[in-house]
Formats: structure tokens, C-alpha cells, sequence
């Protein structure tokens, strides 16, 4: 089913529909809290927070002006950069909170150390960026989202969202270059 | 195509076609910027989280806490009349079985039972 045809049918009065949208961006919202550098209990309560805020106003959810995706999205960032703020301050993400799951079998324990020390240095790489360049780059990098809808999020302009993200990234990469010279 | 284009491509973390992916791959300064970039996402990747389990479950719970208490605050507000409640309905509806009972009664009493004393019809 379709985003706006779920909305309709909650709407309507089918509550139960509700836990496919949940089932749908659940994964999504979660990678978007980790990656604003929230810890794993404070992005459960924070995804949690933004499908309760959804689920009470859906009915005011227009599909002719953007997609479901932006909408909660929308109120995803709000929470992180308003009421979040105050537990990302009192609970930064954990070193094992995100553990590098893309280790191969082969890998040794220097090679683990070398990509737990690269995921760290972008972990807290990711921490430092400006909040503007901050928010649309791990919007950006959901990919649930076209950069159109992040900058309808961002309120800003389409080019601004583009020069956000290359900045970003080089910021990151940095971060990762320090980590390869350090070898 | 040129070095700029695909640079720009790759700080903006879009995707490589083939021709331009033949390019990164024979000139130094491109392949350079693209590794990086390949190593940037991997890591990216390495911070996925874990959903936890019964995420929605807890989420459906916590909804239907709160569709029950926006239900009974409702009522509270709303009050339903007397007339309308269910107590009432069964109320009614047992006085009027008891006055059919009683009206029952009276007939058997008032007009059959004499018929019967004198003997049935003339």
C-alpha cells in the first residue's frame, strides 16, 4: 500500500495500519538519530516520540504538498535539534552503540582496530559540523529523501543543500585522511 | 565529462556511471578523490544502528494507550445522557416486559377466569 493510501486508511480510523508506516521507516528514523550522534536509548525514545507526534497529527498530512518521507522527516529533525539537544548533551552516542558491522571475516584484530578507530574519528567528525551542515548532510545521507525535499526540510535553497553536503563530506573525509596518515 | 564534473559527482556522494567509473579508475587525481569517497561511505555504512526488537510493538502500545485515553477523556467531556445509556436501555426495556407480565395477569384474571366459572360461553 501506498504512503498516502496508509494515511488514508489510519485516518479513517484503521489504527492497526499505523504499524506498517512504523515497520516502514522505523530503520530509516533510527539511522537518522545515530547519525545526529544521539545514543541507542535516546534514539529509540526520539523515533518513538516521532511516530507518536505523527500519529496524532496525520489528519493534518497533505500528500499534495510533499511525500510522507519529508513530512516525518520534518518532525524527526525538529525533535533532534530542539528537545534533543538537551540528551544529546547528556548522552553522546557510545563508542560500542554503533559497532563496525562491515568487518569481513578475514580481518585481524589490527585491521578491526583501524576501522574502529576510522568509524570513531567520523563518529565524532560527524559531532563537530556546524548544526546546518550538520542536519541536511545526515538528512542527505538517509537516502529516503531526494535533496529537494531536504532543502523543503532545511528551508533553504537546493544549491545551498548541495554545498552543505560537499562540505560535509570534505570535512569527513578529512577526518578519515587524518586516520590513514596516522598509520 | 571532464576531471571537474566527476570530482563534483563524488564530493556530492552521487553515484559513478560506467564511463565516468573508466575514468576515476585511469586517472590519479580522480581515482584518488573516489577511493576516499568509497572509504567514506564504508564507514558511514559501519555507523548503522540496530533497530531494537518489538520497536513497533512498543509504539502500537504507547498509541493505544493513548487512543483509549483521548477516548475516556472524551466522555468525560461528552457526557452520554441517561437516556442513551445502556443501563437506561435495559431499564426500559425490563419495565416494559414487567407492565406486559402485569397486563397478562389482568386478563387472565379480569376476563378469562369468570368465562370459565359460568361455564364456558353462552
Amino acid at each position: 500500500m501506498e504512503d498516502a493510501a496508509l494515511v488514508q486508511s489510519i485516518v479513517g480510523g484503521r489504527v492497526d495500519a499505523f504499524r506498517s508506516l512504523v515497520v516502514r521507516y522505523e530503520r530509516p528514523l533510527f539511522r537518522f538519530f545515530a547519525r545526529f550522534g544521539f545514543a541507542s536509548a535516546a534514539q529509540e525514545d526520539l523515533a518513538q516520540e516521532t511516530f507518536l507526534r505523527a500519529f496524532r497529527s496525520l489528519a493534518s498530512f497533505d500528500p499534495e504538498r510533499g511525500s510522507l518521507a519529508a513530512w516525518l522527516f520534518t518532525i524527526a529533525r525538529n525533535l533532534a535539534t530542539d528537545e534533543g539537544g538537551r540528551i544529546r548533551q547528556q548522552c553522546r552516542t557510545a563508542p560500542s552503540d554503533t559497532a563496525p558491522d562491515a568487518r569481513s571475516e578475514e580481518d585481524g584484530p589490527a585491521e578491526l582496530h583501524e576501522r574502529a578507530e576510522a568509524v570513531a574519528r567520523v563518529r565524532r567528525a560527524l559531532e563537530e559540523l556546524p548544526a546546518a551542515l550538520h542536519s541536511t548532510f545526515v538528512l542527505a545521507e538517509i537516502r529516503d529523501l531526494s535533496l529537494k525535499e531536504v532543502a523543503a526540510i532545511e528551508g533553504c535553497a537546493l544549491g545551498t543543500v548541495k554545498s552543505r553536503v560537499h562540505r560535509a563530506r570534505e570535512q569527513l573525509r578529512a577526518a578519515l585522511g587524518a586516520t590513514e596518515k596516522s598509520r | 565529462m571532464t576531471c571537474t564534473e566527476i570530482q563534483q559527482k563524488l564530493t556530492h556522494g552521487e553515484a559513478l556511471d560506467e564511463s565516468e567509473r573508466t575514468h576515476a579508475l585511469a586517472c590519479a587525481e580522480c581515482g584518488a578523490l573516489a577511493s576516499s569517497c568509497v572509504l567514506l561511505d564504508a564507514t558511514l555504512a559501519a555507523l548503522e544502528p540496530e533497530v531494537p526488537e518489538a520497536f513497533a510493538d512498543r509504539v502500537m502500545a504507547s498509541i493505544a494507550r493513548e487512543v483509549g485515553q483521548h477516548g475516556r477523556a472524551h466522555e468525560r467531556a461528552n457526557p452520554t445522557p441517561w437516556y442513551e445509556r445502556r443501563s437506561a436501555g435495559l431499564l426500559l426495556s425490563s419495565a416494559a416486559a414487567l407492565v406486559a407480565l402485569v397486563n397478562v395477569a389482568r386478563f387472565i384474571a379480569v376476563v378469562l377466569l369468570p368465562v370459565r366459572s359460568f361455564g364456558g360461553a353462552p
